[in-house]
C-alpha cells in the first residue's frame, strides 16, 4: 500500500535512477543528433571515466571534483581522437560507422580487461552519511548524483544555448549542409560534439562509481539504459534526453517499489511501448523530413 | 649323477645362448606419446569472468601436475593433457557453438564446463548425442538425470550445501528468524532460490520476502526499499554474482540495513568486500568451498595468481580438484573412452584430494549419482578479512 513516505521515497529513488540516467543520456543524444552515429561505444567512454576517477581520487588521492572534472577533459580529448581516426573516414556510411562503434566497443573492453582486470573495484564516495527523516532516507552519496547531474545539466544547457561552439552544434545538428555553406567548420564540430559526448559519458562514469561498482564492463548496462532513455524521449533530443531519463528513472522506482524488480522492468519496457506507439518519434523527437 | 648334471646344465647353457643368438636383446618397449585434448567451456571474458577463469585456472593447473609427474600412461600410450579453452561469454548459444566446435573440430570426447544453467541446458543434447562425457559446472536440476548418462557435475550447487548451511546459521544464530532472498532473474537464480527457501524451512526459518532482478542491474535501491519493509533478519545475496551481491549489500547498508547478509550461491567474497567495501561487508556469513588460510590452498592461490594475474575465485578449487580426480580416473581405469570413464566414475567409492574425502551422490534429488559432493566451509568477513567458522563434511 502506498504511503505518503513510501511516495516520497519512490520519487527520492526515481530522481536518483534519472539524474543518472539523463547523464549517460545527454551525450550518447548528442553524439546521435550531430554525427547520426548510435554510438555503442558510448558505454566504454562512460567505463573510462570510471576508472580515470579511481586512480586520480581513490589511488592518487586527489580531490573527487577535480578528478571527475580531469576525467571529463581527459575522456573527451579521447572522444576528439577517436572522431578524427576511427569515424571521421566513414563520414556519411552510417552502417560502417555503426560497425565501427561496435567494434569500438569490444576493442577498449578488452583493452581496459587487459590494463585494469576483470575484477570488481569500489571507489570511496566523497561524502558520506544519509539524510533520514520521517518521509526519507536519502544517502548523501546520491544527493550528490542528483546535484551534480543539476549543475552539469545547467552547464551544458548554457554551453548550448549561449556560446559560440554550442550554436554552431545547434546549426550542425539542423542542417550540416546549410552550416557548411554559413562558413562553419563541420568536421571540427563533429569532433567537438563527440567529445563534449564523450566527456559527459565520463562524468556520468565517475559520478557513478561510488554508488554502484567499477569494472570493465559496467558500460553494457549504462549503455542499454542510454538508449532507452534517448528513444524514449526522442533520439537526438536533448530535452528528451532529460524528460526520458527523469520518466525512467521515476517509473522504475515506482514499479520496483510495487511490484518488485522483475515485474519493474517489464512494466517499464511495456510503459515505453505504449509511449512509442502513441508517439512514435519519442516524447520530444522530431520526426524526419 | 654329477655328470648328468653338469651336462644338463651345459645343454641349458647352450639352448639359452642359441635363443639369446637367435632372438637378440630384450629391451622394454618404449611407450608411445600421444595427447590428450580436453575441451573446455566457460565464461572468460564479462561478468562471469572471475569464475570462468577460475575453474579454467583449476583445470589447467591439474593438467600441469600430471604432465610434470610425467603424463597419465594408458597401456602402451604416455598421454599428455592438453586444454583447449572456449570463452562462451555466459550465454547458452555461445556454449553451444563452443560444444560443436570442440566436437567437430578439435574431436574432444571430454569436456569441462560450462559455466551456469543457461550454457549448460545449451550443450546437453550435443554433447549428450555425440556421447562425450562432460564434468561440469552449473545450479540447475536439469543438468543431471538418468537421461544424460555422460554429464556430471564437479561443483555442489545449492542443494547440496543450502540445507546444512542455514542450518548451521539457524543452530548457531538462533536470533536470526526471517529472511529476504535477492536473485537473478534466469535458470541459475531461481533453481538456487528454490534450493533456499526449502533450507530456510527445513531450518524453521521464515522467508518474508523474494524477488528477482535482471542481471546488469545498477540500482537495488528500489528493490531494497520494499525489502527493509518487510524488516528481514538476513538478506540472502541467494545466486547473485559477487560484484552485484557487493553492490546490493552496499546500497542495503547506505539505506540504513542493519542486520545479517548471507551469500550461499557461488563464491567470491574477496570481491564482494572489495565492491561493498570492508566496513559494510563485516559479519557477512557465505559459504566457502576452501579454507583460504589453509597453507595448501594459499600455495594454489599463488601459483594461480603467478599465472593468471588476477585472484582465484574459490570455484576453481573444484575444477582442480576435479581434474585431478578425472586424470586419476583415467589411470585406474586404464580408459580415455567416455564410455570407459563413465562406468569407472559410477563405481568411484571417493576421491582424496586437497580438501579431503568427495564422493558421487545425488540419486535422490536426480536420478543418477552424477553429483560431486564436497566438504565445505561457513566463513565470516572480519575486518576484511576472511575467517572460516565451520567444516561441513558431506
Amino acid at each position: 500500500m502506498l504511503t505518503a513516505s513510501s511516495i516520497a521515497q519512490i520519487l527520492v529513488n526515481g530522481l536518483t535512477a534519472g539524474a543518472f540516467y539523463v547523464l549517460m543520456a545527454l551525450g550518447f543524444t548528442l553524439i546521435f543528433g550531430i554525427l547520426r552515429l548510435v554510438n555503442f561505444a558510448h558505454g566504454e567512454f562512460y567505463m573510462l571515466g570510471a576508472f580515470v576517477v579511481y586512480h586520480l581520487y581513490a589511488q592518487l588521492g586527489l580531490n573527487f571534483f577535480v578528478a571527475l572534472a580531469a576525467a571529463a577533459v581527459a575522456v573527451g580529448v579521447v572522444g576528439i581522437v577517436v572522431e578524427r581516426v576511427v569515424f571521421a573516414p566513414l563520414r556519411s556510411r552510417e552502417l560502417s560507422m555503426l560497425m565501427s562503434a561496435l567494434g569500438l566497443q569490444i576493442a577498449v573492453q578488452g583493452i581496459m580487461a587487459v590494463l585494469e582486470g576483470i575484477e570488481g573495484l569500489s571507489l570511496a564516495s566523497p561524502v558520506s552519511g544519509v539524510y533520514r527523516s520521517q518521509w526519507i532516507t536519502f544517502p548523501y552519496e546520491r544527493l550528490l548524483v542528483v546535484g551534480v547531474a543539476f549543475v552539469v545539466l545547467a552547464g551544458f544547457y548554457g554551453f548550448i544555448k549561449h556560446s559560440k561552439i554550442g550554436r554552431a552544434l545547434r546549426a550542425v545538428a539542423q542542417d550540416g549542409e546549410a552550416a557548411l555553406m554559413q562558413g562553419i567548420p563541420v568536421n571540427r564540430i563533429y569532433a567537438v560534439a563527440f567529445g563534449v559526448g564523450s566527456g559527459l559519458a565520463a562524468i556520468a562514469g565517475g559520478l557513478i562509481g561510488p554508488v554502484f561498482s567499477l569494472h570493465v564492463y559496467m558500460g553494457q548496462a549504462a549503455l542499454l539504459k542510454a538508449f532507452v532513455v534517448v528513444i524514449l524521449g526522442g533520439l537526438g533530443s536533448v530535452p528528451g534526453a532529460l524528460v526520458g531519463g527523469l520518466v525512467l528513472g521515476l517509473a522504475e522506482s515506482l514499479f520496483a517499489t510495487l511490484f518488485g524488480g522483475l515485474t519493474s522492468d517489464m512494466l517499464g519496457f511495456l510503459m515505453i511501448m505504449g509511449i512509442l506507439l502513441w508517439k512514435p518519434t519519442g516524447l520530444l523527437g522530431r520526426a524526419e523530413a | 649323477m654329477r655328470g648328468r648334471v653338469l651336462k644338463a646344465a651345459l645343454i641349458c647353457a647352450v639352448v639359452g645362448l642359441a635363443l639369446q643368438v637367435t632372438q637378440g636383446p630384450v629391451e622394454p618397449q618404449a611407450a608411445k606419446k600421444a595427447e590428450l585434448n580436453i575441451g573446455f567451456i566457460s565464461a572468460l571474458s564479462g561478468p562471469g569472468i572471475g569464475w570462468g577463469m577460475g575453474m579454467l585456472g583449476g583445470l589447467e593447473l591439474a593438467a600441469e601436475d600430471v604432465n610434470k609427474s610425467g603424463g597419465i600412461q594408458v597401456g602402451g600410450t604416455v598421454y599428455t593433457v592438453k586444454v583447449t579453452a572456449y570463452d562462451d561469454k555466459y550465454t547458452g548459444p555461445g556454449a553451444a557453438q563452443a560444444a560443436q566446435r570442440l566436437i567437430s573440430q578439435d574431436g574432444v570426447k571430454i569436456i569441462v564446463g560450462p559455466l551456469g544453467s543457461v550454457p549448460m541446458l545449451a550443450i546437453a543434447d550435443i554433447t549428450e548425442g555425440n556421447k562425450v562425457l562432460v564434468l561440469s559446472n552449473s545450479y540447475t536440476s536439469k543438468a543431471l538425470g538418468a537421461k544424460k548418462p555422460y554429464t556430471f557435475r564437479l561443483t555442489p550447487t545449492t542443494a547440496e550445501f543450502s540445507a546444512p548451511l542455514i542450518g548451521w546459521l539457524a543452530k548457531n544464530r538462533p536470533q536470526l528468524k526471517t529472511a529476504a532472498i535477492i536473485s537473478p532473474n534466469d535458470e541459475s537464480g531461481k533453481e538456487v532460490m528454490s534450493h533456499n527457501e526449502k533450507g530456510y524451512e527445513k531450518a524453521g526459518l521464515k522467508v518474508v520476502f523474494k524477488d528477482f532482478y535482471e542481471r546488469g542491474t545498477q540500482d537495488f535501491v528500489p528493490i531494497l526499499t520494499k525489502v527493509l519493509a518487510a524488516k528481514p533478519d538476513i538478506i540472502d545475496f541467494d545466486g547473485s554474482t559477487p560484484v552485484d551481491s557487493g553492490v546490493i549489500l552496499k546500497q542495503a547498508r547506505q539505506i540504513g540495513y542493519q542486520g545479517q547478509f548471507l551469500k550461499g550461491g557461488g563464491p567470491g567474497t574477496l570481491e564482494i568486500i572489495r565492491v561493498a567495501g570492508a566496513d559494510n561487508a563485516e559479519g557477512l556469513l557465505y559459504y566457502s568451498p576452501w579454507d583460504p588460510n589453509d597453507p595448501r590452498i594459499k600455495s594454489l592461490m599463488e601459483r594461480f595468481e603467478a599465472k593468471y594475474k588476477m585472484p582465484f575465485n574459490p570455484l576453481g578449487i573444484f575444477f582442480f580438484e576435479g581434474g585431478h580426480m578425472l586424470f586419476d580416473a583415467i589411470k585406474k581405469a586404464q580408459n580415455v573412452t567416455p564410455d570407459g570413464l563413465r562406468k569407472h566414475l559410477e563405481g568411484q567409492k571417493e576421491f582424496k584430494g586437497l580438501l579431503g574425502r568427495y564422493v558421487w551422490g545425488g540419486e535422490a534429488e536426480y536420478g543418477i549419482r552424477h553429483q560431486w559432493i564436497a566438504p565445505f566451509f561457513v566463513g565470516q568477513v572480519q575486518k576484511g578479512k576472511e575467517v572460516m567458522l565451520a567444516k561441513i563434511e558431506p
